[in-house]
This record gives C-alpha cells, structure tokens and sequence, in this order.
C-alpha cells in the first residue's frame, strides 16, 4: 500500500507535465502573415562576424546587407551592370580625374536623420581609414581627395583615370556617421532596417516603410544560420525556412530533385575553384610545365564527379558575368599526349613529384584525390598536404611557402590580381601589367573590356594558374516563393523582390 | 566540516587560478595568428599589419597575461576581436541556451536512469533486466547526432510534430516555441545520458542489494522498495554521485554536437566558432566560465557526498561530526 502511492503520485505529476508541454507548444507564435506583410525565412552557412564590412564581418554581411539595409552611390546589379542608386546622376571631367555625383533628395537614413553629402565622404574615409578591413582597399588608393561642395554634391579628385571607379564605389556602403558602433548596429538607407541578431541562430531585418525608392515586396527577411548542411536542408524540408540562398553541397541537390513543392534554380556563380601554382618556384616558374599539368585534368569528369552536371568549367580567372568574359577553355584543353610532350619540352620528361597544400574543408580534399590520379598518368606525383584555413592564409597567402594549392575564389572582377607580382601566386608578367595599367586608365568601358581580354588571353595561355571550375550559384526554394536573386555575385542577396504566397 | 569546507574552497580558487593560466598559455602556444580571421581575400601589407595590432598579437606575452588577470577579477571578459561585442552578455546568452538544455535533460536522464536501473537491478534475473543491460550498451555505443539525426527524420521530417531545428528569434518571450525547439534535442541527450547512468546505477543498486543490512531488513518484514529507500538508497548513491558530476560538467560544452544537430545558438557553438577564428577573448571568457562552473559541480558533489555518507565526513576531516 505505502509502495502503490508514490507510484501514483509520479504518474499524475507526470501527466501534468506531459499537458503543460503540450499547452505550451499549442500556444507557440503562429505563423507569419503572408503577401505583402510576409517575413521571408532563408538558410544561409554564412554567418557574418560582425555587421561591418569595413571590420571583417564577412561575406555573411555582405549577403544579409548589401543594397537591403546599406546602400551606395551605385549598385551592382544581379547581371554583373552597375546602375544608379543614391546618387541621382553623375559627371565625369573629360581627363576622368573628377567624379562629379549629385545625391538624390529625400533620403534619410533609417534613424530619421537625413542624408547629406558630408555622410558620403565620411562613409568613404571608413573605408580608406587605416584600420579598415574592406575587401579592395588598396584601389580606393586612386582618390585624393573627396570635396563636398553643398549638401547635395560629392567630388571626388583621382590621381589617375580609373575606368572601374564607380564598379568600386558600390561597394562603398553610405553609413550615417553617428552609428556609435557598427560592429553591432545598423544605420543605413535601404528598403530594410536592422531589427535584431541572435548570434548562432537568426538575423531579422525589416521592412522600412519610409524608404525612397520602390517599396519591397514582403515585410522582412530573417536569415537563420546553420553550421551543419544537413541541418539546413532539413528545415527547408520541414518548411521551417523558404529558401536556402547558396547550396554548396552537391548532396542536397538529389534530396530536393525528387520532392514536390520545391523548385532548385542554378544561375551563374563569380566563384572560382583553382589549382594555384606558386609561379616563383621550380618547376612552375616554367609555363610548359604549368600547361602540361593543366592538360592532364579532365574538368570535365571532376565537375561532373562533385557537382552531377551543374557548374561550368572555365578555362580563365573570368566568370561569365564579368563584361570581359570569353570562353578560353581551349587554351588549355584535356589532352594528356600534349601534357607529356609538353613536360618532355621542359626537360621533364619523367615528370616531378609536388606537395599540394590543400585546404581540409569540402571540395578541396576531393579535387585533391582527383588531381593526384589525373597526373599520375602523365608521370607526376603529387603529395596532398591537408590544411586549415588558418594555416592556408599564413603559409601560402602570407609566407607564399608552398609549392601548389587549391583554393575557392568568390570575387568577381579578379582577374586584375595577376598583374600584381606580389600577390600569392607570383605570377609575374610586364605585358599583364601593362596591359591591366593602360585598361584602368582606358576612357571608355570598351576600352577597357578589349584591353583586359588581351591581358586575359595571355594569362590563360600561360596556364598562370589552373581554373578547375566555376561552382553553381544554387538556390532552392519553396515552390511558394519567388523574386529571388539567381547569380550570386560577391555573396550579395537582394530581397527585396521575394515574394511569398 | 567547516576546516574541511574552507580546505576545499581554497582548492578550488586555487584550481581555477591554475586552468586559467594553462588556458592563456596553451591558446597563445597553437600555431596561427588571430589576425587571420580579420583578412580578406586581398589584403595587404599594411592590412595584415593593422590586423595584428589590433588584437594585440604584437605584445610580450607577459603584458597580455597580466591584462587579462586583472580583467577577470573585474569580470571584464573583453571584447571578441572579431565581432566586437562583449564576451560576457555574449556568453549570458548562449546559457540561456545551454543550461535548460543541459538541466532538464541532466534532470530527466537521472530520474529516467534511477528508475530503469533499479528496476534492472532488482530485475536482473528475468529477461527485462537482461534487455535493459543491451539496450543501455547500445545507447552508449551509438553517436549522439546520429540519435539527433534519427528522431529529427521521424518527428520533425515524417511527423511534422516539432521543428528539425533553431531557437525562436524571440528568445523565451514564446515560450511556447522554446519549449518546442527544445524537445528533441532534450531527447537526444536524455536518450544518450540515461543508458550510460542506468548502467552505473545497475551496478551500485546490486552491490547494495546483495548487502547483509538489506537482507536483515526483508528478514525483519520491511518490503523490498521500503528496505532499499530506507537503507540502500544513500548506500547506492555515493558512487552514483560522482558519476552525476562528471556528466553534468561534460554535457556542458558537449552539448556542442547537438547544438550542431539542431542549430541551437549554445555555448558550444560559441566556443567551436571562435576557436577557428582565434579569437581569443570569447575562447578564454567561454573556458573561464566552463571551467569555473566544472569546478563548482566537482565541488557541490563533492559536499553532497559528504552529506549523505558519514563515512566520508569523519575519516578525512579528522574531527567528528
């Protein structure tokens, strides 16, 4: 009898329990409205650092910010053009040494405060402050000074022509100068204000009803980061999240090709997997035997074998959405009988051994395994060396102590990293130089474009490095959602379009 | 018991001193420089100069070492070179995560685990004691995120019952939604944790229940759930206790993995996020709160011990009780 009411006592207490929970998951927020006031839930891996892009946040901050909550003077849109944004319109001095912009009227930043000119050069000095981390700092080196005449006009007074001066400038987020702390706070122009940042889970920005230009379609975005794929692919799964904005894992894809209700859309990606030669080395400071090892890879197969026939195979640092792009696959083709003869050319020809440095995250160990049988075939043996990212930035990128690596390239409009001879990869080349000098100083755009596809050609044909492929730019989504962006350049992701029904 | 109380206090500052110098040296001695995570793909010279000074890597160690104590005192954990904020409401945070996660399943896994392993115990004759002891070998023998990843396919994939993952935007302002992220991830530890208690459990049960006292104790007419709570339940507990420690403190951080599983913004992944940046405020401020909750678990069980077994009070202290 004593042993009996205890056992009583646990199963009522337990059934209580049991109901609370119960009462209390029946009671959970609902769902979100949908049209016009609907919140867009997407899956991102890219979880900024911090929410400045002049202080390292990563591409996570560009992907969450970028034209939604921070705006430039120009924008770089999806298709690789550049269009007009807070600046109304602009002039440039016949000698292209001054940029003349008229800021449009009625914009204020997401505090209330109004924009003024003075907040335009006060947003490029963070840029060029000498504390700034911003990706391509040393070409805003080309201004000398930013004048503001009047509140509504900006100057900028160049050293030289620089023909990508307003590319550049979209990069340059306008940031009201009295935002105390941007690492954790937001102040910007854009269709969206910066609501809240749980770190390791969500980001929430929402709709801003006073901005200027054309209202977005939804209320807001919430991203939610993973650091586990499958976790990712799971919530789209279970409908917890609409769509993932950059699939990396070619895994995913097979899940989502057989399940209704959700579309997988591949567009054009600026990035770029590479075999990097150190071209300051023995024997890769020859070019027969850089090109004989980049004609003994079957991209093809390797694509095909990682990605399942998505992506594009390129033959150049130069992704389709560059307005330089051609197709140079054809400089380089497969053709192992031309590797060998092209190796036994250089005095070679019982091939060479090379360690290859080889970054310990995904795809890179797999190219790796593949590179080791391709070359094999043709006599060389290669020693995979598996690093961390860490280790890849202060051995190769800094100490420039290695012999061959593999690395993923995000940006767009990189190919004029080679003619900087101090650059990782060394490659070393007065013709390239000249050529990438006299395209930024060209006068017109089609000057330019004609001059980097010369300086790109040669590149190419030097085998500088060895351009594997370029990834897909993936995304799924639910079958409920559209108005999302397809090609991913520089990670941004507009959202501004999405709508959800 | 107070000389012994105030002995193990002062143990205890001084194990904690101990670690935190271990944890600074150790994090300073790795290869790789915590400038790293603030470079970009193009950075120059100058760049990776600025980088370096501001975190600080171009200062003698000693200068570093001596900065960091005196912040401590002061809990001033710092700030993340990387993202800016300030280690310790960033730290706040993720507990606010982490421990309900850690307690109830802690919570759950040791009634669950007293139960069963009594149960097999006192069973362990008949065929359910036999399977319990399987069942648990497997529940250790399994990976955690493969439990996690196996009850996310049946209740969140096929079932639809609770969300494969996340924590509400909110916080516990819904808490309805917490409770619901919590589910399966509760499970997952609780599935895990308890076959490895019911086993320790098990065994301390029958080495109580073969015992001479608990047979005079039937003899004398008391029921068998009677005599063990009476007698055996403080006898079987001691050992049991240490073992509740050490997987309270381990479930900490080693909730990592499930954090994973089910993109939980815990203290684990806190720590695994900011040791491949280097970044040494939130790695030392997370270590320093992990390692002083550790030793403070240690210690509590080491006190409770005392407690229940009078043994332990009068042999070490030397005085009585």
């Amino acid at each position: 009898m004593s042993r009996a009411m205890p056992l009583r006592q646990c199963t009522v207490i337990a059934v209580l329990a049991l109901v609370t929970a119960f009462t209390l998951i029946g009671c959970g927020g609902g769902r979100n409205a949908d049209g016009a006031d609907a919140v867009i839930e997407l899956g991102s891996l890219y979880e900024p650092g911090n929410l400045s892009n002049v202080d390292a946040g990563g591409q996570g901050v560009t992907e969450a910010f970028s034209g939604n909550v921070y705006e430039g003077l120009l924008k770089l849109n999806d298709d690789g053009s550049i269009s007009k944004l807070l600046a109304k319109d602009y002039q440039v001095s016949a000698d292209g040494l001054t940029y003349t912009f008229t800021l449009r009227d009625g914009v204020k930043f997401h505090s209330g405060k109004p924009l003024v000119a003075a907040d335009v050069k006060s947003s490029f000095e963070r840029v060029t402050a000498e504390s700034s981390q911003a990706a391509r700092k040393s070409s805003y080196e080309v201004v000398q000074t930013v004048d503001v005449p009047d509140d509504r006009t900006v100057v900028f007074h160049l050293s030289s022509r620089s023909i990508s001066f307003p590319y550049l400038l979209s990069y340059v987020w306008i940031v009201n100068p009295q935002l105390s702390d941007p690492k954790s706070q937001a102040d910007g122009t854009g269709p969206y204000k910066f609501q809240s940042w749980r770190r390791g889970s969500t980001l929430s920005i929402v709709r801003n009803d006073d901005y200027w230009g054309e209202r977005p379609k939804n209320g807001g975005a919430t991203f939610h980061y993973f650091t586990d794929s499958n976790a990712q692919t799971n919530a789209l799964l279970s409908k917890q999240i609409d769509l993932i904005v950059n699939v990396q894992s070619p895994d995913t894809l097979a899940q989502f090709d057989k399940q209704a209700g959700f579309q997988v859309t591949e567009g054009t990606s600026t990035t770029k997997e590479l075999l990097a030669f150190n071209d300051r080395v023995k024997p890769f400071d020859n070019v027969l035997v850089r090109r004989a090892v980049y004609s003994a890879i079957d991209r093809e197969k390797l694509l095909k074998a990682i990605w399942g026939g998505r992506g594009k195979t390129i033959g150049s640092m130069v992704p389709p959405t560059d307005p330089w792009f051609e197709d140079l696959v054809h400089l380089n083709p497969y053709d192992p009988a031309l590797s060998k003869r092209l190796l036994a050319e250089a005095g070679l020809p019982d091939g060479f051994t090379f360690t290859l440095l080889t970054p310990n995250y995904d795809p890179h160990p797999t190219v790796a395994e593949f590179l080791k049988s391709e070359l094999a075939k043709i006599g060389v043996t290669v020693n995979i060396e598996i690093i961390t990212a860490d280790q890849w930035s202060t051995r190769v990128f800094e100490e420039h102590d290695f012999e061959a690596t593999l690395q993923e390239h995000v940006n767009d409009r990189d190919v004029v990293w080679y003619a900087n001879p101090d650059f990782y990869w060394g490659y070393n080349n007065e013709q390239v130089q000249q050529l990438v000098k006299r395209a930024e100083s060209a006068e017109t755009a089609d000057q330019q474009v004609d001059l980097l596809k010369q300086a790109n050609r040669i590149i190419a044909g030097e085998a500088a490095s060895a351009w594997l492929y370029l990834y897909p730019q993936i995304v799924i989504a639910r079958d409920t959602i559209s108005g999302f962006p397809v090609n991913g350049l520089n990670s941004q992701f507009y959202v501004y379009d999405i709508t959800k029904s | 018991m107070p000389g012994y109380l105030l002995r193990r206090v002062v143990f205890l500052v001084l194990s904690f001193a101990l670690a935190m110098l271990v944890i600074f040296v150790l994090l300073r001695a790795l290869p790789g420089d915590p400038a790293n995570a603030l470079l970009g793909a193009d950075a120059t010279d100058e760049q990776i100069a600025a980088a370096r000074a501001q975190v600080g890597s171009d200062q003698p160690l000693l200068a570093q070492l001596v900065g960091w104590i005196g912040d401590i005192t002061r809990l001033h954990l710092g700030q993340s070179f990387v993202g800016g904020y300030s280690v310790l409401p960033e730290i706040v945070d993720r507990l606010a995560v982490t421990l309900p996660l850690t307690l109830i399943s802690f919570l759950i896994s040791v009634a669950a685990a007293g139960l069963i392993g009594y149960l097999a115990a006192v069973r362990s004759e008949s065929f359910f004691g036999v399977a319990i002891s399987g069942l648990s070998q497997i529940g250790i023998a399994v990976p955690v995120f493969w439990v996690g990843i196996l009850l996310v396919w049946i209740f969140a994939l096929e079932a639809g019952w609770f969300p494969s993952g996340g924590f509400p935007a909110d916080g516990w302002s819904t808490p309805g939604d917490v409770v619901s992220s919590l589910v399966l991830p509760v499970a997952t530890i609780v599935i895990v944790m308890t076959a490895s208690l019911v086993r320790y459990v098990r065994t301390a049960t029958l080495d109580v229940l073969d015992s001479d006292y608990m047979r005079n104790a039937r003899a004398l007419g008391a029921g068998r759930w009677e005599a063990f709570l009476r007698h055996g339940l403080r006898n079987a507990s001691v050992p049991v206790i240490s073992i509740l420690g050490i997987e309270l403190a381990s479930t900490l951080l080693g909730a990592v993995v499930v954090e994973s599983v089910f993109s939980l913004p815990g203290l684990g992944s806190m720590l695994t996020k900011a040791i491949a940046q280097h970044d040494y405020p939130s790695i030392q401020g997370v270590l320093v709160v992990t390692t002083f909750l550790v030793l403070a678990i240690g210690f509590l069980a080491d006190i409770v011990q005392r407690i229940i077994d009078p043994r332990l009070r009068s042999s070490l202290s030397g005085a009585q009780s």
